[in-house]
């Protein structure tokens, strides 16, 4: 159900193709390396033709790969290339263009001004509504924007938007754990991003109660997120990128629990692990995080960091955008404590 | 030990793909002798495939509901020599003779049909198996191959779901060979069947959302079949690392002092990590 690639049977040389990709995706994932993706890519596109969608398929896990090492404007003129080339070869439904569309509308939500937070929750809710009636609401497509919708509506964060995302994705996590149980990595993601939804909740001051939910509680967002990392760190080990971004919302519930120090450690703990291994996490979140920690042990080092923060999302995002703005809040605030 | 890919190579399934496809081209071309049999041997997996194709989407893909007789009368046949010919004990092309006895069992070519079905799995999965092997070129990482092969595995299912499920969900005979090889011929072909067996239905099942998330699932499964959840492996690559380590002893005692203290630094932080997982009470 939830795999096919094609309805019309692959040729032998797509076959081959596809196979390739999936073998080369597995290193780089890990690796960042591109080398082999990338070979098997003009290989592709020589034999088949740069339209073919195993080809795009390919290209698409190159470009992921792309957006670890570039600004996320560079990484949304590519997607929105792509997206384009893509349209024009694939039909609607061709599991590949919606891979595309989404990715696109995710680096372009990521950019992060205003204008691209609007726009990623209104093209999520369009895509997840055209998915309903095309697939189902239960299909594991429509139920995968679905979560990513509550993402859009948690990161704009307007009126209303924080107790909508923890509604989407308490029913999602519901739905995925009913579905496919404990052990499926549906599941974990699940339970990793309303782990983080629910440390924003509760540092914007329980918005959660009055929409009727449960008061956001970082002691449940602490538990979802050590499953995740116990789940994770058992399968991929514990210097592996899935691993270290469970371990950093782990971080950040300790934080918002009142355990600074705790989260300092395992903060330094996974610097040190990204910076040994050569896994790339989302610039400047650790270095945010331990800021905030710093400064709640007292640690001399917070401004520091904070100012590390902010070169870090400057370097690749926007300077409009609202991840630098809550670098430069940070650095603002301790330095503001300074005497 | 030979390197990983030229093991892969040299498997009996690999020569096996290699002749059927040599006397396929000669058929091609018109040699009488070899028409007869490569049509007939096409023609029987198309037999298959339709009986596939034409089951209603909800039925048991599974299941085998033909029988030998059925397939040589689809054929066209009268009686079913042409079939054995071209399947049966001591025909010249049947893969089924060429696999050792533990292999044959274990995939459960136990009859005329299933035989078939057997030979028609490995060559619907090869073109992966060339990708594959494509992206594999120059490793000797055992669990990458492993891991890949599952992967690969899961997406030729998906692909091909009534397929991979018929029979019984019987692996790719390919597939079973390579992850015996993987494997350092130390697992019992059955336990190598019944872990590709599990890789198949889980494909096809309702909880498959990716060929990653397939490995995801069966994962644990995976490192008891190649044996990783015993010190062996890890022991041989750790005794590896002597050359290595004796190169790093020598080429330090080179440096002077202030220069050792940043190898020191880098070999610290190193065996600490390690250490730290070495000392994780994960079992505990």
């Amino acid at each position: 159900m939830g795999m096919r690639f094609s309805d019309r049977p692959l040729s032998d040389a797509e076959a081959r193709l596809l196979a390739r990709n999936e073998t080369a995706l597995h290193r780089a994932e890990t690796t960042g390396e591109l080398c082999r993706l990338a070979a098997a890519h003009a290989a592709g596109a020589a034999e088949l033709g740069p339209g073919n969608p195993v080809v795009l398929l390919v290209e698409c896990g190159l470009e992921e790969l792309r957006g670890r090492t570039r600004t996320v404007r560079e990484s949304v003129r590519a997607w929105e290339d792509l997206l384009g080339r893509a349209g024009k070869v694939l039909a609607e439904d061709h599991p590949v263009l919606m891979s595309i569309r989404t990715q696109y509308i995710r680096h372009r939500r990521m950019r992060g001004t205003r204008a691209d937070l609007d726009h990623g929750v209104r093209a999520y809710r369009t895509e997840w509504q055209w998915r309903c009636e095309r697939f189902g609401e239960d299909h594991q497509r429509t139920r995968a924007i679905r979560a990513n919708l509550a993402l859009a509506l948690r990161d704009r964060n307007g009126e209303g938007d924080l107790p909508d995302a923890l509604r989407l994705l308490e029913d999602e996590l519901a739905h995925r754990l009913g579905r496919y149980g404990t052990g499926h990595p549906f599941t974990w993601v699940g339970q990793l991003v309303l782990a983080q939804t629910i440390l924003r909740a509760v540092e914007e001051d329980a918005a959660g109660t009055r929409a009727g939910l449960p008061a956001p509680d970082a002691e449940r967002a602490l538990r979802l997120s050590q499953t995740v990392v116990d789940v994770r760190n058992s399968r991929f080990g514990r210097a592996d990128g899935a691993t270290l971004r469970a371990h950093l919302v782990h971080a950040h519930a300790l934080l918002t629990s009142g355990r600074a120090a705790d989260a300092t450690g395992e903060l330094h703990h996974i610097r040190a692990t990204a910076r040994r291994s050569g896994v790339p996490l989302e610039p400047g979140w650790a270095e945010v995080l331990l800021a905030r920690a710093q400064s709640v042990t007292g640690d001399p080092q917070a401004s520091r960091t904070a100012r590390e923060a902010c070169r870090r999302r400057l370097d690749h995002f926007p300077v409009d955008s609202v991840q630098v703005a809550e670098a430069l809040t940070l650095l603002d605030r301790l330095g503001a404590l300074r005497p | 030990m030979l390197p990983l890919g030229r093991q892969l190579d040299a498997t009996v399934v690999a020569r096996w793909v290699r002749e059927v496809r040599a006397e396929a081209k000669r058929s091609a071309v018109g040699e009488d002798r070899v028409i007869t049999t490569e049509k007939a041997r096409s023609r029987y997996y198309e037999i298959v495939l339709r009986a596939l194709d034409s089951r209603p989407p909800g039925a048991d893909h599974a299941m085998i509901d033909y029988s030998y007789e059925d397939l040589y009368r689809r054929a066209g046949h009268k009686s079913p020599s042409t079939l054995y010919f071209t399947f049966g004990r001591g025909a010249k092309h049947a893969l089924a003779d060429r696999l050792p006895d533990e292999t044959r069992r274990a995939v459960g070519a136990s009859d005329m049909v299933r035989t078939v079905v057997m030979e028609l799995k490995t060559l619907s999965h090869w073109p992966y198996r060339q990708g594959w092997l494509d992206a594999l070129a120059g490793t000797d990482d055992r669990r990458f191959a492993a891991e890949t092969l599952v992967r690969v595995l899961a997406d030729w299912a998906g692909a091909n779901p009534r397929l991979a499920a018929h029979a019984d969900y019987m692996p790719a005979a390919s597939a079973v060979e390579d992850l015996g090889v993987i494997c350092g011929r130390r697992t019992p072909a059955a336990d190598i069947t019944a872990f590709l067996a599990r890789v198949l239905t889980t494909s096809v099942g309702p909880r498959a959302t990716s060929a990653a998330d397939v490995l995801d699932l069966v994962h644990a499964r995976l490192m008891a079949v190649l044996g990783f959840d015993r010190p062996g492996y890890v022991l041989e690559i750790v005794r590896r690392l002597d050359e290595p380590i004796g190169e790093v002893g020598y080429l330090v005692s080179q440096l002077r002092p202030d220069d050792r203290a940043a190898v020191r630094a880098e070999l610290e932080a190193r065996l600490a990590a390690l250490n730290e997982v070495v000392e994780e009470e994960r079992w505990a």
